[in-house]
C-alpha cells in the first residue's frame, strides 16, 4: 500500500469557552476528538456528519488555520503541526480550501483579478503584473469563467460564479491537496451539478487529491472514494463508498441513510428514526457518544468507548455491537 | 369524487417596485389546495415561490412590493378583498405559516409556552387557563417530551429541530385548515428533518389539515406531497400529481432539475458527470423575450424565444408550459 | 458538454462598481446633495478668500469710512459689506479668511484623528490579546482626560496657533474611530474572506491593509464626517475661550469673542460668524447622514 499523502492520527481540536469573573476556562467545546484516517493522492475522501459532527472543524485544523490541540497532520510524510511562519506558509501552497458560503469567502472589496492573483503576489511565484494576470486568465478559464469579468467585483457575479472564483483561487497555485468545505451546499440545485462537475473535471486535469466535506450523502456518494462518518466529533464509521452505501454497518450511518429523502414518490421508506436532538459538544455523552440516540444500544455503550476497528478489509467501524 | 377546493388563486400578479426597475416576482400563478392535501411548490432561489406564499397571505412589504391583480379564494371569499383587520384574523387561526429559521421566528424573551399561549388567546375566546392546557396539549401533539417543562424554556434553550417544533406547534394551535410551510425543514440536519416530516405526515393524518409546501428539495417534495407545481421565474411551468411530475415530467426545467440530482441511491461509476441544466437563472431585470427559459433549454425553437406559451393542460390534470413539451427519451 | 460552456451561456448582467451605487443612493438624500453644493460653495469662498476679499485683507486697520463717524465698528457699506470690526478690520475679508482657518482645523483635524484612529483599531481589532488590551486601556485612559481645564493650563505656556490647534483636536479626537474601527474589525475577522485569506498565507500586516482596511472605509467615513462639524465647533469654542487661535489670526471662533462685548452695538459681527458655524456644521452634519445611508454595506445583489 502507498504511503498516504495525508495521515491524521488522534487529531482532538477543543475550542475554550470563557467565563466567570477572570475569564478563566470553564468548559470546552470538544469539536473534534481525536480522529484519525488516511487520504491517498488522487482519491476523494468524503467526510459526512450533521450540525455538531465537526466535519469542518477538522478540515480547518487539518489545514492548519486552527491549531490542533492534540495529535499530529502528516502531510507527504512530514509532521505539519509545529511548522510556524515562513514554512507554514510554504505549505499552503500545497494545501488548500474551497469555502461553503460563496457570499462570505469573497473580500467585497476587491477586484476578481486580485482575489484569484493574491496567492501568487503572496508567494511570490509572478515576477510582475502581466504574468499574475496571465496566470489569473488562464485559472479563470479553467474553471468556466470569462476573462473580461477580470476587474469586476464580487457582488455583480451570481452564487454560482462566486463558488467558481473561490475555486480558482485555491488552483491557483497549482495545490496537491483540496479541502472542499461544503462547496455546493448553498448552492441552487441546477447549479450544485455544474459545480460538482467542475470539481471532477479539475481533479482528473490537476491531479488534485479532496477532502470533500458535506452533509447531502446523495453528493457524496457521487463524489467520493470512501468516506468517513463523523458524529459528535468522532468516527463512527470509514468504508469505500459502494460497501458504505450498500451495507452500513454502525446504526448512526444506518439511521442516516434511512433518513435521506428520495426523489421519487412510489418508494416507501422504513426509516429508522432516531429519538432525541444532537447532544451539545460541550458535554458530550459517556462512553460512545451516540448512544443516547442509538437504537440498539446496550449497557456497555454507556461505560465504554468503541475502538474503531476494521472489520473487513478497508471497512472500520467503531460500535459495539458489530462484531 | 373531487375533494372540495380549500384553497385557488387564480392569475396572482405580484411586482416588486425598486430603483432598478421593476421585478415581477410573480406572474399569474394559478394554483388549486384541495382540503387534507398536500401541494408542493418546488422552485430554485428568485423563482417567486416564497412571494406567493406571501401574496396568500397578504404579507408582502409595502413598499416595494404589490399584489398587482388575481384573486385567492379562501373557504369562498377572496382574500385579496379583506381588510386587514379581517386578514389578521385569517393569519395564524385559518391559514398558519412556519418559516425556515425558527431562531429569528420565535421571539426570544418569552418563554415558548407563552408564545404559543398567545397565538391561542389573538384567536380564539378561552381564559388564560384554558389556553395554557391547550399550548401544553400542543407541545406534546409535536412530539415534544416532557411537556409541561418546556412549557417554560426560552428559544435558546432548545435545539433547532425542536424550535421548529415549537413553530409547528403555534402553528397548529389554532386548528388551521391550511399551514403553509416555507423551506421549513432546510435548515435542518437530516435526521432531525426527517423526524419533522414524519411528524407532518401524523399529524396530517390525525388533523387532516390541508399543506403547501414550499421548498426546493425534491426529494422530499417526492416524499411529501400530493400534487405539485413547479415554478420559474415567477410562473408555474409545469403543476401535475406528484407522481406524473416524477415519473413524465414535460417541461425541460423539471425534467433537467430531476435529473442533475445526484441520488444516494445511485451506485457511483467511475468518471461519470452529472447531467445539467445549461446557464444561470434570468436576471429578474433583463428577462428574456419568449418563454423565460429558452436561454438554457436544449429544445428551444424560433418560436420559444418569441412567444411565451401559456399554460396548457397537456393530458388531464397535467398542465404543462411549453412550445415542445417533451415525451420521455424524446429529443427535437 | 464543455465546463466553459455553461459560463458562456451565462448572460451579460449590466452591473457597475461599487461608488456607482453609493453616489446614486446619495443623490436620492436631497438634503445631503444640498448640503453638499453648500459646503462646496464654503469650501471654494475659503480657498479663493484673497480673490473674493474686495480688495481687503483681514489684518489691515482702516482708517476711516466715508459713512461712519469712526472706522471701528463701521457698519455695512459699499466695499465693506459687512462692515468693520473692534479694530477697524474688514469684517467680510476676515470671515473668508477666518472661514480657511476653521475649515482646516476641522477638516485636518478629523483627517488626522482618523489616520490614527485606524491604524489604532486595526492593530487592536485583528491582533487581539495584549496588544487590544493596551491600546484599548490607552483609549480608555485618553477619554478620560478633560480637554478645556487642560487647555486652560496650556494657554499659559504655549501660544495657540492654528498647528497646535489642530494637535489639541487630533490628540483628543482619535479614540471614537479606534473604538469604531475595533469593532468592524472584530466582526470582519469572523467572515470568512479573513479566513480564505488566512488559507492561502498572507500575512496579517497584508490582511490589514488589504482585506479589512478597505471594508472599514465606508464607517469611518461617516464618522470623519460628522467629526469635522464637531471639531469646528471645538476648534470656536476655544477660541472663543481666547485658548485657540489668536488675534491677529481670523478665525470664526475669535471673531465671536472679539464680538461679544460689542453684541449691542454692532450685532451683526456676531450674527456672520455665528451663522457661518451653524450652516457649515449642519451641512457636515447633513452630508454625513446622507453617506451612512449611501455607503450602507448592505450592497448585497
Amino acid at each position: 500500500m502507498a504511503e498516504p499523502l495525508l495521515r491524521v492520527t488522534n487529531l482532538k481540536k477543543y475550542f475554550p469557552i470563557r467565563g466567570g469573573v477572570l475569564g478563566g476556562v470553564v468548559a470546552w467545546v470538544k469539536a473534534v476528538d481525536e480522529i484519525s484516517f488516511d487520504i491517498f493522492e488522487g482519491e476523494t475522501l468524503g467526510l459526512v456528519g450533521e450540525s455538531g459532527s465537526g466535519k469542518t472543524t477538522a478540515g480547518k485544523t487539518i489545514l492548519q488555520l486552527y491549531k490542533p490541540t492534540a495529535g499530529e497532520v502528516y502531510f507527504e510524510g512530514r509532521l505539519i503541526n509545529n511548522l510556524r511562519g515562513e514554512e507554514l506558509r510554504r505549505l499552503r501552497r500545497d494545501m488548500q480550501i474551497i469555502f461553503q458560503d460563496p457570499y462570505g469567502s469573497l473580500n467585497p472589496r476587491m477586484p476578481i483579478s486580485e482575489i484569484i492573483g493574491e496567492p501568487l503576489i503572496v508567494h511570490g511565484i509572478v515576477k510582475n503584473k502581466k504574468e499574475m494576470l496571465d496566470r489569473v486568465v488562464e485559472v479563470m478559464e479553467l474553471v468556466g469563467l470569462r476573462p473580461e469579468y477580470l476587474n469586476r467585483y464580487p457582488h455583480e457575479f451570481s452564487g454560482g460564479q462566486r463558488q467558481r472564483i473561490g475555486i480558482a483561487r485555491a488552483i491557483v497555485l497549482n495545490p496537491k491537496f483540496v479541502v472542499c468545505d461544503e462547496p455546493v451546499s448553498a448552492l441552487d440545485v441546477s447549479i450544485q451539478s455544474q459545480v460538482i462537475n467542475l470539481l471532477n473535471d479539475l481533479q482528473e486535469k490537476l491531479k488534485l487529491t479532496y477532502l470533500f466535506i458535506a452533509h447531502d450523502l446523495a453528493v457524496i456518494r457521487h463524489m467520493c472514494d470512501r468516506v468517513v462518518v463523523m458524529y459528535l466529533g468522532k468516527i463512527m464509521e470509514i468504508a469505500e463508498n459502494q460497501e458504505l452505501f450498500e451495507n452500513p454497518l454502525h446504526p448512526y450511518t444506518q439511521a442516516l441513510l434511512s433518513a435521506v429523502p428520495v426523489p421519487d414518490p412510489e418508494v416507501k421508506k422504513e426509516r429508522i428514526i432516531l429519538k432525541g436532538d444532537i447532544p451539545s459538544p460541550i458535554n458530550p455523552p459517556s462512553g460512545c457518544v451516540f448512544h443516547t440516540r442509538c437504537p440498539v444500544a446496550m449497557p456497555i455503550c454507556k461505560e465504554v468507548k468503541p475502538e474503531l476497528r476494521e472489520v473487513k478489509p478497508g471497512h472500520f467501524v467503531a460500535c459495539h455491537a458489530v462484531k | 369524487m373531487e375533494k372540495d377546493i380549500l384553497l385557488e388563486t387564480k392569475d396572482l400578479t405580484t411586482y416588486f417596485y425598486t430603483d432598478d426597475g421593476i421585478v415581477k416576482a410573480v406572474e399569474g400563478v394559478d394554483l388549486k389546495i384541495r382540503v387534507g392535501e398536500t401541494l408542493g411548490l418546488v422552485g430554485e432561489s428568485g423563482c417567486g415561490k416564497s412571494v406567493t406564499s406571501l401574496s396568500i397571505m397578504r404579507l408582502v412589504p409595502w413598499p416595494p412590493g404589490k399584489i398587482v391583480k388575481g384573486e385567492v379564494w379562501f373557504k369562498g371569499e377572496d382574500l385579496l378583498k379583506k381588510t386587514e383587520e379581517e386578514m389578521r384574523r385569517v393569519r395564524g387561526s385559518q391559514i398558519s405559516m412556519i418559516f425556515q429559521e425558527p431562531m429569528t421566528s420565535l421571539n426570544p424573551v418569552f418563554t415558548v409556552g407563552f408564545q404559543i399561549m398567545e397565538a391561542i388567546l389573538v384567536h380564539q375566546d378561552v381564559t388564560e387557563e384554558e389556553a395554557k392546557k391547550k399550548a401544553i396539549e400542543m407541545l406534546d401533539l409535536v412530539g415534544i417530551p416532557d411537556p409541561e417543562e418546556r412549557f417554560y424554556n426560552y428559544p435558546h434553550q432548545m435545539s433547532g429541530g425542536m424550535r421548529q417544533r415549537v413553530m409547528i406547534a403555534m402553528a397548529l394551535s389554532c386548528n388551521p385548515d391550511l399551514l403553509i410551510s416555507d423551506e421549513a425543514t432546510t435548515a435542518l440536519d437530516v435526521t432531525i428533518q426527517a423526524q419533522i416530516l414524519e411528524l407532518m405526515k401524523d399529524l396530517k393524518k390525525k388533523i387532516g389539515m390541508a399543506i403547501l409546501m414550499i421548498t426546493h428539495n425534491l426529494a422530499v417534495i417526492a416524499e411529501m406531497a400530493d400534487s405539485v407545481a413547479v415554478m420559474y421565474t415567477g410562473r408555474i411551468v409545469e403543476y401535475s400529481d406528484v407522481k406524473t411530475i416524477f415519473k413524465n415530467p414535460q417541461h425541460p426545467y423539471t425534467y433537467g432539475l430531476l435529473h442533475s440530482i445526484p441520488l444516494v441511491t445511485k451506485p457511483r461509476k467511475e468518471g461519470e458527470r452529472l447531467s445539467i441544466i445549461e446557464g444561470v437563472v434570468p436576471n429578474p431585470y433583463h428577462m428574456p423575450k419568449g418563454c423565460k427559459f429558452h436561454p438554457r433549454c436544449p429544445y428551444a425553437t424560433k418560436k420559444c424565444r418569441e412567444e411565451e406559451p401559456p399554460l396548457e393542460e397537456i393530458s388531464p390534470g397535467h398542465w404543462v408550459r411549453c412550445w415542445n413539451y417533451l415525451k420521455p427519451g424524446e429529443g427535437v | 458538454m464543455g465546463v466553459s460552456e455553461s459560463a458562456i451561456k451565462e448572460e451579460k448582467i449590466e452591473t457597475h462598481g461599487y461608488w456607482y451605487y453609493v453616489f446614486r443612493r446619495l443623490k436620492k438624500h436631497k438634503i445631503a446633495m444640498i448640503s453638499l453644493v453648500v459646503l462646496i460653495i464654503i469650501i471654494l469662498s475659503a480657498v479663493f478668500a484673497p480673490y473674493l476679499s474686495l480688495g481687503n485683507d483681514p489684518f489691515t486697520y482702516i482708517e476711516s469710512v466715508p459713512w461712519s463717524m469712526r472706522a471701528e465698528l463701521a457698519p455695512p457699506g459699499p466695499g465693506h459689506p459687512l462692515g468693520l470690526d473692534q479694530m477697524a478690520r474688514d469684517a467680510w475679508a476676515r470671515l473668508l479668511y477666518g472661514g480657511r482657518i476653521s475649515l482646516a482645523v476641522g477638516l485636518t483635524a478629523s483627517l488626522l484623528s482618523a489616520i490614527i484612529g485606524l491604524i489604532l483599531g486595526l492593530l487592536s481589532g485583528y491582533l487581539g490579546g495584549l496588544t487590544d488590551t493596551l491600546i484599548m486601556r490607552f483609549t480608555d485612559m485618553m477619554l478620560s482626560i478633560p480637554v478645556l481645564p487642560l487647555m486652560v493650563v496650556l494657554n499659559a505656556i504655549i501660544k495657540g496657533s492654528v498647528f497646535t490647534i489642530v494637535l489639541i483636536i487630533t490628540v483628543f479626537g482619535w479614540m471614537g474611530v479606534a473604538r469604531l474601527v475595533r469593532g468592524e474589525v472584530l466582526s470582519l475577522r469572523e467572515q470568512e474572506f479573513t479566513e480564505a485569506a488566512r488559507a492561502i498565507g498572507v500575512s496579517p500586516l497584508r490582511i490589514m491593509v488589504r482585506h479589512l482596511l478597505p471594508n472599514v472605509m465606508a464607517p469611518v467615513i461617516v464618522a470623519s464626517t460628522l467629526a469635522i462639524s464637531g471639531n469646528i465647533i471645538y476648534e470656536a469654542t476655544l477660541s472663543f475661550l481666547g485658548l485657540g487661535i489668536r488675534q491677529p489670526t481670523p478665525s470664526w471662533g475669535n471673531m465671536l469673542n472679539g464680538a461679544q462685548t460689542f453684541m449691542l452695538s454692532a450685532p451683526w459681527l456676531v450674527w456672520w460668524p455665528g451663522l457661518a458655524i451653524f450652516i457649515t456644521t449642519l451641512s457636515f452634519n447633513f452630508l454625513g447622514d446622507g453617506l451612512r445611508d449611501a455607503l450602507d454595506p448592505r450592497l448585497k445583489i
